[in-house]
């Protein structure tokens, strides 16, 4: 199985503070990886290099074999943790434009999961709720035929319900032989869909292993050993 | 992908810069309307006192409201296309449009293609609304004067400066064009530098940098302006006077725009490249 992200003695620091220190990482494909760490501990950074919004201080980033630019933009499908959405066009017109952008979006998925949600596709985003809209903007990244998925905090500060929706929206979305790497530090609520994790703390890698792995040989959970590690 | 980003864009600007202009283009009909109802003498003589009254004072103020109506769709159509730059770039917009698989010198020169398009485009709908409020009965001999004085200052101005009409008038469109690329480009420029070493005061830095920008472009223009005036023989030179004199100025200013806005668009290029740091 080859590796669809790699990292090589990666640096990138702001100044004179360290955000990311030495980072070796290897993802490999067809996986569900959890990058697990607390607020602060380069998550975030990690992704922003990955994604190319970010250039490295020191060492090497390639996702698909590529240093990050257009080659490995066209096989990331990438939802920030944030609203990234043009607020004055209207869902067409961001199903036109993820279309023209991305050979890969499946621009049928994505107006068949809007049908399901009730979600109105003449509808301006300004006028949808921002829960509406983080919804819009899962579809549109599942919608993507992609090779890795970077999700930073897909479900973080939403409730329950829409957790499990957007869950299962990413398990049921997206390519199997694609890798999505899910930043969290809600654990438990996406445990039982990781294949494997990686925890981060103060910008360097302290652990990587498969969830089953964990739990066979040390009789615990990602979410109890999560715990232990980052005790404050 | 150029083609696709431009074609997002103008269609994305659109959605706010399209009804302003219509609505200055509705605004000049209202205009109009009040103009010639007011020049009806006879008419308002016929109504009431009051009612004329009103007609008028509505036309007073609605000449007050066009005037800045119009000075408003100038200093929007500018400042909203430079903002859509900053907004795309450098705030949460930047997530997607930073992460799209096209080269970081597309999304520059898409946003320059449409700040061009619908600079055009304003411009020449108040240039037009301008003409049709002002272009009565009494005034179209003045505007027909206007024209051809305009044409024949043109016609004298060709053989002095050893060129023809024709390229005189490209040279005027194309220098125009220029300047405006030149000043778009140096307000993203700006933006970028600003963004790129602000922190978190990116905006004043932006004007901070857009003032040093401004400032370097003029001693770098009055240095070579001034170097060529005493390297050049006096009958090409900008000082002489003569129509070579400002042919020479206008060949030379293009060419320092030119060597302005290729500068310009390596350092926002790079800036995009290397620099960005969204929250």
């Amino acid at each position: 199985m080859s590796n669809i992200l790699e990292c090589k003695n990666l640096r990138k620091q702001y100044g004179k503070l360290v955000a990311l220190n030495d980072i070796n990482l290897e993802l490999p494909e067809g996986k569900i990886i959890g990058l697990l760490g607390p607020n602060g501990s380069g998550k975030t950074t990690l992704i922003k290099l990955a994604s190319g919004l970010l250039v490295p201080s020191s060492g090497q980033i390639t996702v698909g074999g590529n240093a990050p630019g257009i080659e490995s933009k066209k096989i990331i499908s990438y939802l920030p943790e944030r609203n990234y959405l043009d607020n004055t066009m209207t869902v067409n017109q961001l199903i036109g434009f993820f279309g023209d952008f991305y050979p890969d979006f499946n621009k049928n998925k994505a107006v068949d999961m809007l049908t399901r949600l009730n979600i109105d596709s003449a509808r301006k985003l300004k006028t949808l709720s921002k829960g509406t809209k983080e919804k819009v903007q899962l579809i549109m990244v599942m919608s993507r035929n992609a090779k890795l998925y970077i999700l930073d905090e897909p479900i973080g500060g939403v409730d329950p319900a829409a957790r499990d929706y957007i869950l299962e929206t990413i398990i049921s979305n997206y390519n199997e032989d694609a890798t999505i790497l899910i930043s969290t530090h809600l654990i438990a609520d996406i445990e039982s869909v990781l294949d494997d994790f990686v925890f981060i703390k103060n910008g360097e890698i302290v652990m990587q292993s498969s969830v089953d792995k964990i739990r066979d040989e040390q009789g615990k959970s990602v979410d109890a050993l999560f715990r232990e590690e980052f005790k404050c | 992908m150029l083609g696709k980003l431009t074609k997002h864009e103008i269609i994305a600007s659109g959605r706010l810069l399209l009804p302003m202009n219509i609505a200055l283009i509705f605004a000049s009909l209202v205009g109009k309307f009040l103009i010639w109802i007011t020049s009806k003498k006879a008419f308002l003589d016929s109504t009431p006192i009051a009612f004329a009254k009103i007609v008028r004072g509505i036309s007073s103020l609605f000449t007050i409201f066009y005037i800045l109506f119009i000075f408003a769709v100038l200093i929007a159509t500018v400042l909203f296309l430079v903002i859509r730059f900053y907004k795309n770039h450098y705030t949460d917009e930047g997530y997607l449009m930073l992460t799209l698989p096209v080269k970081p010198i597309s999304l520059i020169l898409s946003k320059l293609i449409s700040a061009i398009v619908w600079s055009i485009i304003s411009f020449s709908v108040v240039f037009c609304s301008i003409a049709l409020i002002l272009r009565t009965d009494e005034t179209k001999e003045s505007f027909k004067t206007l024209y051809a004085e305009f044409l024949k200052t043109l016609h004298r101005m060709a053989p002095e400066m050893n060129v023809s009409f024709g390229v005189l008038v490209a040279e005027i469109i194309v220098f125009a064009m220029i300047l405006v690329i030149t000043k778009y480009l140096m307000y993203f420029t700006s933006i970028s530098v600003g963004h790129s070493y602000g922190g978190k005061n990116a905006i004043i830095n932006s004007i901070v940098a857009l003032i040093v920008i401004q400032i370097i472009t003029q001693i770098i223009s009055s240095g070579v302006i001034f170097g060529l005036s005493r390297a050049l023989p006096n009958h090409i030179n900008t000082f002489s006077g003569s129509g070579h004199a400002l042919q020479s100025t206008v060949i030379v200013s293009m060419i320092l725009n030119l060597l302005f806005c290729t500068a310009y668009l390596l350092i926002t290029n790079n800036l995009i490249k290397t620099k960005v740091n969204l929250d």
